[in-house]
């Protein structure tokens, strides 16, 4: 591991301006991941800014009726938060499917956000990788890429998002509070990451010095009838190599109203899933819409033969989903009128 | 005290074990010792054109940078001394050697090992071990005629006869990767020199007298000037059978006479240390109308990776097991162990058997399904029975219990499992099925390899007989032998447990025992502790001195080198028979395969210690499900690329069948004390193909790769709607 220097900032203003100071320097969160990918020489930042210990870890009403998530809320608070738990089922459902029991108690909500990708040539130092040193090349793609991008990727990356919990936070339609150098930005999630492109390493809006302080989440009262669900290869602490979240808003006669759909382990970024959306309004909740649905989502998918049974994961798991949910809301609404 | 053989009395290393008290190699480490870090190759096959450590020995507390001109005999194997312990001219593959930085930190040892400056000239690597075979393959080991490290055939009758008359022929091929053993602790170790003059080694291993043996001739010493010592082990499953950094230790305190000292990390010990063999079977299989296996041909092909290491014997077991536990009069089989610059393979538990077997028992469904036969009803028809010949043509070793084993197995799983049909689905996407399979693995060293156990037992007392010092250099990897030895030197002498000591750490201190693998240490260092245990009893009873002492070495029955045209010998002493009953549901909307229940029969001969084999059959089946369905080990182009255990998944108590039943038959082996014999292995052997039964049960698919990862299920479940790819999937005759 590099020597580097650490600091604790006592407010985000100084946080932030220590940071500016120092090119390759980095905010320290939970240290989960940082910590991991500095061992591994990935990551090597001359200075930590330890901001997890910032007054940014609560969880508080909005007045619009949403709900503040500080920054340095750690996973486990957050899965456990009532509110949460009951307002927004699926976040709950997606944080408690990441990690283990102690990762969740150390990450943060903005260090979650902010994690790298576990494609193995970017946590391997010794091997090219467009995303860790621009230009080396993308082995991947001729490789192992089983659990790697089938949507949005490009001939520079096809890296998947590994976060669980930013897969319902973008369906959720959160925003990020950020502090930076010149003062404080509202920047929607749905915005807030960036696909590769030819610039892989470019991953988020985010400039140098720019601090997380919060993530909004809008009240959106059909979140009640959410679910995360999460297909992976070991019961538990395990990376989604396909996940859906997905939130119903049913009227009376079945037919949809509104639908909030994102998918995870499938792109560069939590893929918020708006041509499925578009799909399902007004249209009736059976399980035809939902493969209609879900065939649209995935007709740019350009799976590579290591990972192509993403494709049948993505969409049998996005039509499974969709019907769990509307039984969950049928149920409940039958049991109002009995 | 005659309650002592099969109690389940707890383990005295337990509670050290699970408060952090027990004391493992890397705990040894002490403040004033120097430490070493490895400089590995990273290169996948490439010459050394220079080397220089000049940068490295000028960085602050680095002391010294050991490369291969200061190793007195630089190669060694368990088998074969065809590996170095720093590489010369050639590294062979990722996690080769070059050179060994010694310096006051740690952290300084690694910085110089970053310092240390190799110039290499990349050479043809080879990494495909069919391609490896090819006349024209480029070469593994630049100084070897060809990559065939071993061509093992067997031959038995008239093959060719056999399947011009067969009722049913099948044929298939079928792959298995490699598993890592992701022991708990990694290695790690200490060295220094003795006021004797003599190295001492304190490590975890499996071996202490072949260890001993090995660094003694690296370093050109008597055996006796050097002592190997072991702390506790945390797990071993074969991962410790070859030296990884014991002799690395041993190298430095030597040669600069002063304490070192070596832990590796997760990844080191991932990269540096051998796997289980990756194997390819093709074979060939028929039957007669009315259910008798006539035939068996097979091509088995394992990966050995850059050195010898056991690959020789493992290919050996395969080969031997390609027709599984059942009586085929025309065998054709043919074995390769073949060097690529891939990842070393050698001891992994189950040692070739669970590769062989996955590919043997889903011929034998198969086979029964194609005669519209009941598997189990098939099965018993052709099973092992008392004097049945093995492939190389000799009556197996007395004691077979293969068919009482499956009736057991069958019997028990009827009252957990519906054996005949599969319970109502809950959901149409999930579906349950079962799966039977049956499995046969030797106890002890195979084919003419020395095979012995020496004890030494001294008696103290008065009047009356009242302490026993048991010596027996044998490793307790975890497994529980040293109470198990001790159960059985008080049962034979007549004390209570607490009346028996063993002193068994230490290779200056207790004679050899053979090594803690092929599930032989309860036969082999349980008998010669038996017989010295008598014998000095009886020495005690002759004399008036308070004191007896006896040496005893037990040999088994011979076994013999199989013939190099037919195959034809002795191949083992003794064997484990084991039968499972799996029942799995697989959620066909996304390939995974989730473990429900499993029924896992054993003749354990007679369980010692009733617990300690529970505990044995369910820990093996924790490793048999990662091996079935989850371990997914990667290696590109030579390039290990799991190293971690982030992304080499093992399983974990959530992927567990919720319901494992341990049945255990005592069914005395001749040679074993009280009638033991092993069990380590067993439950690795049938289960992979038990899962594989029980998926094809559910969902009318066969899976012929380890391991059935959802994507191999989803496919072979989508290929198998698509009518035009299910044809070519495999070739069926009638
Ligand atoms: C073995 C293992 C398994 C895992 N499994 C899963 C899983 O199944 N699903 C899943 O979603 N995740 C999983 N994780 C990842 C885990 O969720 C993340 O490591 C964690 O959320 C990161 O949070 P942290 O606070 O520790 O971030 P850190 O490691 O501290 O930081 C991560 C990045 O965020 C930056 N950062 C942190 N806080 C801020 C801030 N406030 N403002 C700006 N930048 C910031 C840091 O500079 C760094 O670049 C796993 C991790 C491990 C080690
Ligand atoms: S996919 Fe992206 S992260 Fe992975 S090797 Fe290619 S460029 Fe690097």
């Amino acid at each position: 591991m590099n020597p580097f220097h650490y600091e604790r900032a006592d407010n985000a203003a100084a946080a932030v301006a220590l940071l500016a100071q120092s090119p390759t320097g980095t905010f320290l969160g939970g240290g989960t991941n940082l910590v991991d990918l500095m061992k591994l020489g990935v990551a090597q930042p001359e200075l930590l800014v330890d901001v997890s210990r910032l007054p940014y870890d609560r969880i508080e009403p909005l007045v619009d009726g949403g709900l503040c998530i500080g920054a340095m809320v750690r996973n486990s608070d957050l899965a456990a938060n009532r509110t949460v738990r009951t307002r927004y089922p699926m976040l709950a459902q997606a944080l408690l499917a990441g990690a283990s029991g102690q990762l969740r108690n150390l990450a943060t909500t903005g260090g979650n956000l902010l994690q790298r990708t576990r494609c193995v040539y970017f946590q391997d130092a010794s091997k090219p990788c467009n995303k860790r040193v621009p230009g080396s090349g993308c082995p991947a793609r001729a490789g192992y890429h089983r659990n790697l991008a089938i949507l949005g990727a490009s001939e520079s990356c096809i890296a998947t998002h590994p976060s669980d919990m930013a897969v319902a936070m973008i369906a959720l339609d959160a925003t990020v509070r950020v502090l930076g150098p010149h003062g404080e930005r509202i920047i929607p999630l749905t915005e807030f990451y960036r696909l590769p492109g030819d610039e892989p390493q470019r991953e988020t809006v985010l400039e140098h010095g720019d601090l997380l302080t919060a993530v909004d989440l809008p009240p959106l009262p059909f979140a009640v009838h959410s679910r995360y669900r999460k297909v992976r290869d070991r019961a538990s602490y395990a990376f989604a190599l396909v996940s859906v979240a997905a939130a119903l808003d049913l009227d009376d006669d079945g037919t949809i109203r509104d639908a909030r759909i994102a998918l995870g382990g499938v792109a560069p970024v939590p893929w918020r899933a708006r041509r499925a959306e578009e799909m399902l309004r007004g249209a009736p909740a059976t399980e035809a819409t939902f493969r209609r649905a879900a065939e649209a989502e995935l007709a740019a998918a350009q799976p590579l033969p290591g990972n192509a049974f993403k494709l049948p994961l993505a969409r049998n798991t996005l039509v499974r989903t969709l019907l769990d949910l509307t039984r969950d809301v049928t149920d409940v609404t039958e049991g109002a009128t009995r | 005290m005659a309650d002592l053989i099969g109690a389940s009395l707890p383990r005295p290393d337990a509670l050290g074990k699970v408060t952090g008290a027990a004391r493992y190699p890397a705990d040894l480490i002490q403040a004033e010792m120097l430490h070493l870090h490895v400089v590995f190759a990273q290169r996948v096959h490439a010459r050394i054109v220079s080397l220089d450590t000049s940068a490295a020995l000028r960085y602050p507390g680095v002391v010294a940078v050991l490369t291969a001109v200061d190793v007195p005999y630089n190669a060694y194997g368990l088998i074969e001394d065809d590996q170095p312990v720093l590489c010369h001219e050639e590294v062979r593959f990722e996690g080769d050697k070059v050179a060994l930085v010694v310096a006051e930190t740690p952290d300084a040892a690694a910085e110089g090992a970053r310092l240390v400056a190799v110039e290499y000239e990349d050479l043809a690597a080879i990494t495909d071990p069919k391609a490896a075979l090819a006349p024209d393959a480029p070469l593994a080991h630049s100084r070897l005629k060809s990559n065939v490290l071993l061509h093992v055939p067997i031959r038995k009758g008239d093959t060719a006869a056999a399947f011009a008359e067969a009722g049913v022929v099948i044929e298939d091929e079928f792959s298995t990767s490699w598993q890592e053993h992701a022991f708990l602790q990694p290695e790690a170790g200490i060295a220094y020199v003795d006021e004797q003059d003599r190295v001492v080694i304190e490590t975890a291993g499996q071996w202490l007298h072949e260890d001993r043996r090995q660094i003694a001739s690296i370093l050109q010493l008597p055996e006796e000037h050097v002592i190997v010592r072991y702390a506790a082990i945390g797990g071993a499953f074969g991962g410790r059978e070859d030296l990884s950094l014991q002799h690395l230790l041993a190298l430095a305190a030597w040669k600069l006479r002063r304490p070192v000292a070596l832990a590796w990390n997760r990844e080191e010990s991932m990269i540096a240390h051998h796997k289980r063999h990756p194997v390819t079977i093709r074979c060939k299989w028929g039957a007669t109308r009315d259910g008798k296996i006539t035939a068996v041909e097979a091509t088995v092909i394992a990966d050995g990776g850059a050195y010898a290491s056991t690959s020789v014997e493992v290919t050996k077991v395969a080969t031997l097991f390609a027709s599984g536990c059942y009586e085929v009069p025309n065998i054709s089989v043919d074995g390769y162990a073949v060097y690529t610059n891939n990842i070393p393979c050698g001891a992994f538990r189950g040692f070739g058997a669970p590769q062989a077997q996955f590919a043997a028992e889903i011929m034998v469904t198969r086979l029964a399904q194609a005669l519209g036969m009941d598997p189990i009803e098939f099965r018993k028809r052709n099973i092992y029975r008392e004097g049945s010949l093995e492939p190389t043509q000799q009556p197996l070793p007395d004691g077979v219990s293969a068919l009482p084993v499956l009736e057991r197995c069958i019997e028990e799983a009827s009252k957990h499992i519906n054996v005949t049909r599969a319970e109502t689905q809950t959901m149409p996407h999930l579906r349950r099925g079962i799966g039977i399979a049956c499995g046969i693995k030797n106890v002890g060293y195979s084919f003419g390899y020395p095979e012995q156990a020496t004890a030494t037992v001294e008696l103290n007392g008065k009047a009356e007989l009242e302490r026993a010092v048991v010596r027996l250099g044998a490793a307790d990897v975890g497994q529980g032998t040293h109470l198990a030895m001790r159960q059985i030197a008080a049962e034979a002498l007549g004390l209570a447990l607490e009346q028996v000591s063993l002193i068994a750490e230490s290779s200056a201190e207790a004679p050899n025992a053979g090594s803690a693998s092929a599930s032989r240490m309860t036969l082999m260092g349980g008998r010669a502790v038996y017989d010295a245990a008598i014998e000095a009893r009886a020495r005690w009873s002759a004399n008036e001195d308070y004191y007896a002492e006896a040496t005893v070495q037990y040999r088994p029955p011979q076994t013999t080198a199989l013939d190099a045209a037919t195959g034809a010998g002795l191949p083992n002493y003794c064997y484990g028979y084991a039968a499972q009953a799996i029942e799995v549901e697989v959620d066909t909307r996304t390939g995974q395969v989730q473990v429900l229940k499993v029924v896992s029969a054993h003749d354990v001969g007679r369980a010692i210690n009733r617990q300690q084999v529970e505990g044995q059959i369910e820990g093996c089946l924790a490793q048999a499900l990662g091996y079935a369905l989850l371990e997914n080990f990667q290696v590109r182009d030579g390039h290990v690329l799991t190293p971690h255990l982030s992304t080499y998944l093992l399983p974990t108590v959530l992927d567990m069948p919720p319901e494992i039943v341990p049945v255990i038959l005592e069914l005395a082996d001749p040679n074993g004390p009280y009638g033991a014999r092993g069990v380590a292995e067993m439950a690795l052997v049938p289960f992979a193909a038990a899962v594989a039964c029980a998926i094809h049960d559910a969902t009318g698919v066969w899976l012929k790769q380890l391991p059935m990862t959802p994507e191999r299920v989803l496919v072979a479940i989508h290929q198998a709607a698509t009518p035009s790819s299910a044809a070519q999937s495999s070739k069926e005759q009638q």
